[in-house]
């Protein structure tokens, strides 16, 4: 399991940029949810991921910083540093939609509604204490479901880890990012005993 | 169509259409490909006038909207323009054939969800099929993302659309579907 926190581990370029693009992309997700929930908890998760978006970008910069050994390594090294570039400032875009919710500011609820309109949805959903989720693995959740769905990211003890893998054992309390089509996440939040803190369409 | 749902639709387009430039500038990247490259940069375009017409359009309309919604509809599609821009910086990294670090080959390796492009030749298996024959999601949960087809870039392409010689076909799904696919071409091509 890779970790979107805690630069304390070392991990290599290619780890830092993977998380990095996956972190953009899930903060972009939760950052349009949040609009047309018009949910300020979700656009509280995706300021809340600021840091380690830094993280991450300093993590990758560092690491290819230390094997530029000659000026041909310098010159390819800048396709690196301009897609973490790229990347957390996507990131930082997806922090700049989340304010306009927390800065309140309202959208007409017709406007939210089309935008809602598409097959695959993105899911928070939470793991209550004593559901069929809480200490299964991610793998058994896929198996005793029958039904398809990708955990995108968990949130567990204020800590986000982005893309988890099949063995990860989840825990109750811990804040699911899921997505997947609507019939299969209705299914997994009768799994995980809460219901869904919010829903969101996404293209495809 | 009411106010409200032009602007919703018109959004929502600028929103999936700067996805897709982020998303073919990483592959740009990844591929060394001139041609993705140039892709990014067409839909870049496309947001910029998308971005004037809806501006224009709120501005036009904006009593009716209120303020708050036209203020906030106008953040939305900045946002969303600046990421395509970033896209662009991505993609003209590639078109003036800066080196790429193999670190980042790699990274594409790795990852569950991966990109293949095809190009549509005389010997390929996508030749003259319809996007709906292929029934790639239905088979091997591959998704074709974008099809370059006629010089123009398709984004989530009619399934009506018939691939023809010199069709870019940009495809996204699990490891081991795009890795059949990349075979059953490789395998047209031998025997072409």
């Amino acid at each position: 399991m890779r970790r979107s926190e805690g630069a304390a581990q070392p991990k290599s370029v290619k780890d830092s940029l993977k998380d990095l693009i996956n972190l953009s992309s899930l903060m972009w997700d939760l950052a349009y949810a949040s609009i047309i929930h018009d949910n300020e908890e979700l656009a509280k998760q995706v300021l809340d991921l600021e840091q380690s978006v830094n993280d991450l970008k300093k993590s990758v910069i560092i690491h290819m910083s230390l094997a530029v050994r000659s000026l041909n390594d310098a010159e390819k090294a800048v396709s690196v540093f301009k897609i973490a570039d790229a990347t957390s400032m996507v990131a930082y875009e997806a922090i700049e939609i989340a304010k306009i919710v927390l800065k309140k500011i309202k959208i007409h609820p017709k406007i939210k509604e089309g935008l809602m309109k598409t097959d695959e949805s993105v899911s928070i959903i939470q793991v209550m204490k004593g559901s069929r989720l809480e200490g299964s693995t991610i793998e058994n959740a896929l198996i005793t479901s029958g039904v398809g769905f990708d955990i995108i990211g968990v949130k567990r003890d204020g800590r986000w880890l982005i893309n988890p893998n099949d063995d990860f054992e989840l825990k109750a309390d811990d804040m699911l990012v899921v997505r997947g089509t609507m019939d299969a996440l209705t299914c997994l939040k009768s799994y995980a005993g809460g219901g869904a803190v919010v829903n969101t369409s996404r293209n495809k | 169509m009411s106010i409200h749902q032009e602007i919703s639709e018109k959004l929502r387009e600028i929103k999936d259409k700067s996805e897709i430039a982020l998303y073919l500038a990483y592959s740009s990247i990844l591929y060394e490909s001139k041609s993705i490259a140039k892709g990014v940069l067409k839909f870049e375009e496309e947001i910029n006038k998308l971005r004037a017409e809806l501006q224009r359009f709120i501005i036009e309309e904006g009593e009716k909207l209120g303020t708050e919604t036209a203020m906030a509809v106008m953040l939305l599609v900045e946002s969303m323009e600046r990421i395509s821009d970033y896209a662009k910086d991505l993609a003209l990294t590639v078109l003036r054939e800066e080196e790429t670090h193999p670190v980042l080959e790699l990274a594409e390796e790795e990852a569950n969800e991966q990109v293949l492009v095809v190009e549509v030749d005389e010997d390929s298996i996508f030749l003259g099929k319809r996007i709906s024959d292929l029934a790639l999601d239905d088979r091997i949960g591959v998704r074709v993302i974008a099809v370059r087809h006629k010089d123009l870039w398709l984004y989530d392409p009619d399934e009506n659309v018939q691939l023809e010689k010199g069709d870019l076909l940009l495809l996204s799904g699990y490891k081991e579907g795009i890795e059949m696919l990349e075979e059953s071409e490789e395998e047209a091509e031998n025997v072409g």
